[in-house]
């Protein structure tokens, strides 16, 4: 008896405890601004992520310094948390992307990842972004 | 027993090779496609650009779902740098008579997407696509 009431105790406990989080995290995700045009401005650089009237995603950025740009990249394109696409290469300049619809659904939260070990000897990362796709 | 686990990485880099073998029959002149690793790079001499597929494969979720993730992506960025480098929508459109300036509403997307144990690959309509390469056998990649 007395353990069937902890257990549903544990288990109401629980329940609202699962009802807050998502709670925070729907809150989280409606606050996110939207990925139709944006840009993100760091103190060395910029991303900037669009979306066409078709529902293609793309993106860019660029750093201050031209000069810093060429080198290596590591980019992740995260959607809902997940790599929809990835760049390991170097470039002589900021790359830049695009994904269509398919892999970029409406209402799912775009990330851009970037390491940049630039040939000048500097390391640059990304400012913190997150945007939801129109 | 055991289930065997599927080795990601090896996957990836088949999938890598599959891939620009087929791309490489299907570009226009002035484009190459190469493969290192799991790394695809397309290329028109002048600037080049990639997809590293180890890193989409060999990431939590469904194997097809990666799988379909990845070749997409290599699809789309494919088509990014062959349509700069022609200055026009690549592929073209069935409908387009040549020498037609396309919008962007045109633009045939790549998909990707697993049909009967195949990965089936094209850009545009599913029943008629502009351009559609050669599927890849799953049982290659796993």
């Amino acid at each position: 008896m007395n353990q069937q009431r902890v257990f549903r105790a544990g288990f109401g406990l629980a329940t609202v405890f699962l009802m807050v989080l998502l709670a925070c995290g729907m809150a989280q995700a409606a606050s996110l601004p939207s990925c139709r045009s944006i840009t993100y401005r760091g103190p060395a650089g910029f991303l900037a992520v669009q979306t066409s009237p078709s529902g293609a995603v793309a993106w860019g950025g660029g750093l201050d310094n031209k000069a810093d740009e060429a080198g290596l990249y590591v980019i992740d394109v995260l959607v809902n948390g997940k790599r929809a696409d990835r760049k390991n290469k170097p470039y002589l300049y900021f790359p830049h992307g695009s994904l269509p619809p398919s892999l970029a659904p409406s209402g799912a939260t775009f990330v851009l990842q970037v390491d940049l070990q630039s040939d000048s000897g500097h390391h640059y990362v990304n400012v913190p972004n997150a945007c939801r796709i129109p | 027993m055991q289930r065997e686990e599927v080795d990601r990485q090896a996957a990836a880099i088949i999938l890598a090779r599959a891939l620009a073998q087929r791309l490489r029959a299907a570009v226009p002149p002035g484009i190459s496609v190469s493969s290192r690793g799991g790394n695809v790079i397309v290329s028109d001499g002048q600037t080049s650009d990639g997809t590293d597929l180890v890193g989409l494969v060999d990431q939590p979720g469904d194997l097809e779902d990666n799988l379909t993730t990845a070749a997409s992506a290599l699809l789309n960025t494919a088509q990014d740098v062959v349509a700069e480098h022609l200055t026009r929508w690549w592929p073209s459109s069935p409908d387009t008579p040549p020498g037609t300036i396309e919008s962007g509403a045109d633009l045939p997307v790549p998909t990707a997407e697993v049909e009967g144990g195949r990965l089936r690959l094209w850009f545009g309509d599913r029943e008629r696509p502009a351009l559609e390469l050669e599927p890849i056998d799953l049982s290659e990649l796993v």
